[in-house]
């Protein structure tokens, strides 16, 4: 029996979450609340879930945990750490809409493989951190917040029930513009400070859901490796640890299923003794 | 609003600190079931998506809802309508009413959340507001003549009440 291609369950997750987060000022507004906040704070039904990074700057800046934030922020880490940054393939709308774009920029030809490094999160990590020492030495408020792409998300739809338009918006149809143009997607892999600490935790959690790839399996020729071709984030899972920036997406998984099946999700690492080429390694097939 | 100060739901810290650890989840306007709060807009980066009131749009009714909900504490968990610390809010005798002599109005009094503490009838006639008013902009926004503003804590003077806490 074939299995649904992970890609048709993760658009479906991806667009729910995005319908759900533009109702939650509307069912807010009618009374229901079970679910409230927007993605910088989430609370439902009382459970809170948070972005790690907007906690770590109140924190930083008032000098003190902010509880219910910082449960928030240790329950999304936690999630990463086991599932590593699914929400930046499964839950973040611009993560969504950057993939729109990015198809839209593959259909007009402007997706040209190798063109950018491989590596960002050292980028990435380097904006937040710094993000996060000014916003801490000076006491400032949350300024890396304005850059948070999914909050911008939620609070379009905040501020349209107000009846207001909230300004740095504008940001999200530019950004996606200009990857369209670079025909990379460009935020997600240099700039997002939001997504590195899930990334980190996906990197440093060895127990962690990751990408496992057997090379003798491997049946695309050179120049046709169809996971390279399908990854929309421009990167080769063909390696012994899975690249730090990859996302759990499967798009990858998706494509090699047609081919010779050398790509899995498993449940730790090869890094941790599991061997990158053991497909029949009984740490479980996902 | 004076100064550029913004009026802050109830429990809200001082403004330094409120600025420090608003996350602008804008959970409190959500929650709100009077639709009291909405985010500030604007290009301000340090304000910008932080909780505010407008009393003459809509005044803060003290149900007291939206300070449990703050998820960072900028809004202290207060519960008590008489620690919502707000602000407080400045009768202008000239434009009321009531001082004017033209008729006995009573409004503002009448519905004060915190009525004949933060809102008292001197004489049992002319409306006063004292040290314990918080700043809600219930008075505000009832009052017909607009004789009554409501001044955020930022704004006021030191030692001018504002129900501080
Ligand atoms: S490497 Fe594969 S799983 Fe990782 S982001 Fe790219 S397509 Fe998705
Ligand atoms: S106390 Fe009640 S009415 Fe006032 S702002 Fe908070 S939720 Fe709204
Ligand atoms: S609930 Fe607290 S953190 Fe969220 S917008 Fe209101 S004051 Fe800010
Ligand atoms: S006097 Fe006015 S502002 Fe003060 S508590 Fe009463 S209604 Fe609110």
């Amino acid at each position: 029996m074939t299995r649904p291609p992970l890609r048709a369950v993760r658009r479906a997750v991806q667009i729910g979450v995005a319908l759900v987060m533009a109702a939650v000022p509307l069912a807010n507004a009618a009374g229901v609340n079970w679910i409230s906040g927007n993605f910088l704070a989430l609370d439902i039904l009382g459970l809170p879930l948070g972005d790690p990074l907007a906690a770590a700057q109140v924190a930083a800046s008032a000098r003190g945990i902010a509880w219910p934030a910082a449960l928030g922020a240790g329950l999304a880490m936690g999630l990463a750490l086991v599932l590593g940054p699914v929400f930046c393939a499964y839950a973040c709308p611009y993560g969504l809409f950057s993939e729109w774009a990015h198809g839209l920029a593959r259909r007009l030809g402007r997706v040209r493989p190798g063109r950018f490094p491989q590596n960002g999160l050292a980028g990435r990590a380097v904006l937040a951190g710094a993000g996060l020492a000014v916003v801490g030495l000076w006491g400032l408020p949350p300024l890396v917040n304005l850059v948070s792409m999914p909050a911008a998300y939620s609070r379009l739809w905040q501020y349209a029930l107000a009846g207001a338009l909230w300004l740095p918006l504008l940001a999200v149809p530019a950004v996606l513009c200009v990857e369209v143009l670079a025909g990379a997607r460009l935020w997600c892999r240099f700039v997002c400070p939001q997504s590195v600490a899930l990334a980190l935790a996906h990197r440093l959690a060895p127990w962690g859901l990751g990408l496992a790839y057997a090379g003798k399996r491997c049946t695309c020729p050179p120049g046709a490796r169809r996971c390279l071709a399908a990854c929309s984030l421009g990167l080769d899972p063909r390696r012994k640890a899975p690249p730090a920036a990859c996302t759990n997406c499967g798009d990858c998984l998706d494509a090699c299923r047609q081919a010779g099946r050398a790509l899995r999700f498993r449940l730790g690492r090869p890094a941790t003794g599991l061997s990158a080429t053991d497909s029949t390694s009984p740490a479980g097939r996902l | 609003m004076s100064d550029g100060h913004l009026l802050r739901p109830p429990g809200a810290r001082d403004e330094a600190e409120f600025l420090r650890r608003c996350l602008q989840c804008g959970r409190c306007a959500q929650l709100c079931p009077f639709g009291s709060i909405f985010l500030e807009a604007g290009f301000d980066p340090r304000t910008c998506g932080t909780p505010r009131i407008d009393p003459r749009r809509t005044p803060c009714w003290l149900c007291m809802r939206c300070p449990p909900a703050c998820p960072t504490g900028a809004l202290r968990p207060v519960t008590e309508m008489a620690k919502a610390g707000m602000g407080r809010a400045w009768l202008d005798k000239a434009r009321c009413s009531t001082y004017e002599g033209s008729i006995l109005c009573k409004t503002c009094h009448e519905k004060c959340p915190l009525r004949n503490t933060a809102l008292i009838m001197d004489l049992g006639m002319f409306p006063v507001v004292t040290d314990a008013c918080v700043g809600c902009g219930v008075c505000e926004s009832v009052c017909p003549r607009q004789a009554i503003v409501t001044l955020p804590r930022a704004a006021l003077p030191p030692g001018a009440g504002g129900g501080t806490p």
